[in-house]
């Protein structure tokens, strides 16, 4: 039996990690719809592709390199490079060319954007499971009778440098303030002599590798994944960037983690069977009480 | 003598549309080295649409746009910036999330060097004091006169070799103006071409060495500045007077 702050420990981690997931696939919803306004509904499905990218390059480096930490790091990059460059590409072919259309041409785009990827994977892998078998050790620091695993550590710890380094590159490289700023008026950033299109895609290669970086992860945490993936660990996601405020950065961070924090909490409470019921009561109240999100402001279009 | 001058810029018969709609119908004009050109008219007359067909931001449908002897009629707004041509928009357009500081490093977003963006800024700001003072605080919470100053720095910042200004008066006090007004004599003292396009045509003209007038965009009217101020039909319609 584990004491009242066991379980708490216990939840916490589980909760981070979950939040984890959450807020470096909600950064990526969140920074395009901060951009162009899109809710970029095949960004789930980047993440499922970055999970089946990694897995394949690590099945195939498994054995030079072996299937532990750099077996994980290497399939980590070549996923962030592969779905930066598919995040960059959609964004190319599918999106660019409507960026003068009504916004709900995009947004049918996203969806079908997002069928293609997942049926496309779900033909290659014959719509199987597939298996994540990694030789990381077990282990970690344990307390009492919780142990914090060694890979929870480690994917907790990828997770923070991502942010900081998001962080940084937004808030003070001329590309990240160029970022910023066309969120705010475009025409104005073309008579900065910013090459909008180029800032924009850039933005969606580094929502994708966060993304990607999330999908590895998850097969690293999970053991296994699924063409499917992406569908609801998308909608969580989005969920988060909502509550967080959609299209601020710090916002999709905060959300993220919270929401991972409060199902690990609901889980707790009220049993596995109800977390999708609390992630999703959260956003309906979120909603009812501060549509703009937690770190969002209220949109003013002025000219 | 007036021979002599270099043409900055040569605007030849350009012809703009919005959808259908004709905003410019083939207008053609020219500023010179180290003159200030000001296009005056009225509103819808098609003046910001000049301003916006120059920078790209606009293209022109028909016509040829020619800066420092090269046509730049069908490049992109951002490489047209990076030529030395900068826009100061109409209502400024700061970025009103982004602080004083990061206005103006935008204002340079062309350039590489970022020591060289440093000393840039430090030059605004001891062109405009006020900025400097403000330089950590948000562009949105700066006062009109402030916002026009951090816009007109913001295009410094690039190292115009033509500045166009759109209505940089608009909504500000008459003291205020006044010293708007100061500012772009100094920045055309200092050797910067100006393109000024203004409502407040008291102003304009005063400034003004060459100047246009525009009417459902044609040209209808040109003059020096001093004869345009004495023109009747300049003073009916847009000087207020009889």
């Amino acid at each position: 039996m584990l004491s009242a702050g066991e379980v708490i420990l216990q939840q916490l981690m589980n909760g981070l990690i979950l939040g984890s997931f959450y807020a470096l696939i909600a950064l990526g919803y969140s920074m395009v719809y901060g951009i162009i306004k899109l809710l970029n509904f095949a960004h789930g499905d980047i993440y499922m592709t970055g999970a089946f990218v990694g897995f394949f390059v690590f099945g195939i480096l498994a054995g030079t390199v072996g299937s532990s930490w750099g077996g994980v790091i290497l399939a980590m990059l070549a996923a962030m490079c592969v779905c930066g460059l598919l995040g960059f590409l959609i964004q190319l072919l599918a999106y660019r060319p409507l960026f003068d259309a009504p916004r709900l041409s995009l947004l049918i785009t996203a969806i079908g954007v997002s069928l293609i990827l997942y049926n496309t994977v779900m033909i290659i892998t014959n719509g199987e499971y597939m298996f994540f078998q990694h030789s990381i050790p077990a282990g970690g620091l344990t307390f009492g009778n919780v142990t914090i695993t060694w890979v929870q550590l480690v994917l907790l710890a990828i997770t923070a440098v991502l942010m900081l380094v998001l962080s940084w590159f937004i808030g003070t490289t001329i590309w990240g303030k160029a970022m910023r700023a066309i969120s705010l008026d475009k025409p104005t950033c073309r008579l900065m002599g910013i090459n909008v299109n180029k800032i924009i895609g850039l933005t969606f290669f580094i929502g994708s590798a966060l993304a990607a970086v999330a999908g590895v992860m998850s097969c690293v945490y999970y053991g296994s994944l699924h063409y499917f993936m992406g569908y609801m660990m998308g909608i969580k996601a989005f969920t988060a960037a909502v509550i967080g405020g959609i299209g601020s950065i710090p916002g999709a961070m905060l959300g993220g983690l919270l929401l991972g924090l409060l199902e690990a909490a609901g889980t707790q409470a009220l049993g596995s069977s109800w977390k999708d019921v609390f992630a999703f009561s959260l956003l309906i109240i979120m909603l009812i009480f501060k549509p703009t999100g937690l770190l969002g402001k209220t949109e003013i279009e002025r000219m | 003598m007036s021979e002599m001058h270099d043409i900055v810029l040569k605007v030849e018969a350009i012809e703009t549309y919005y959808g259908k709609i004709a905003a410019l119908r083939g207008i053609s004009f020219d500023v010179r080295d180290k003159q200030i050109v000001t296009l005056l008219g009225s509103n819808g007359a098609g003046k910001s649409t000049t301003l916006k067909t120059i920078s790209g931001l606009t293209p022109a449908n028909m016509g040829k746009i020619t800066f420092l002897g090269e046509d730049i009629t069908k490049l992109p707004a951002h490489e047209i910036v990076q030529r030395g041509l900068i826009h100061v928009p109409e209502g400024r357009r700061i970025f009103k999330d982004l602080t004083v500081t990061e206005n103006l490093e935008l204002g340079a977003f062309t350039l590489k060097d970022d020591k060289e963006r440093q000393r840039r800024i430090k030059d605004v700001f001891e062109r405009f004091p006020r900025l400097g003072e403000r330089k950590k605080q948000l562009g949105g919470t700066l006062s009109g006169g402030e916002q026009q100053m951090l816009a007109v720095g913001r295009g410094l910042m690039a190292g115009p070799k033509l500045l166009l200004l759109d209505e940089p008066s608009m909504g500000l006090a008459p003291l205020i103006v006044a010293e708007i007004a100061n500012i772009i004599r100094q920045l055309n003292d200092e050797g910067i071409p100006i393109l000024l396009v203004e409502q407040n045509s008291k102003m304009a003209l005063g400034l003004a060495d060459y100047g246009y007038v525009l009417d459902t965009g044609n040209i209808v009217l040109e003059g020096s500045g001093d004869q345009l101020k004495s023109d009747e039909k300049v003073i009916k319609a847009y000087l207020g007077g009889e």
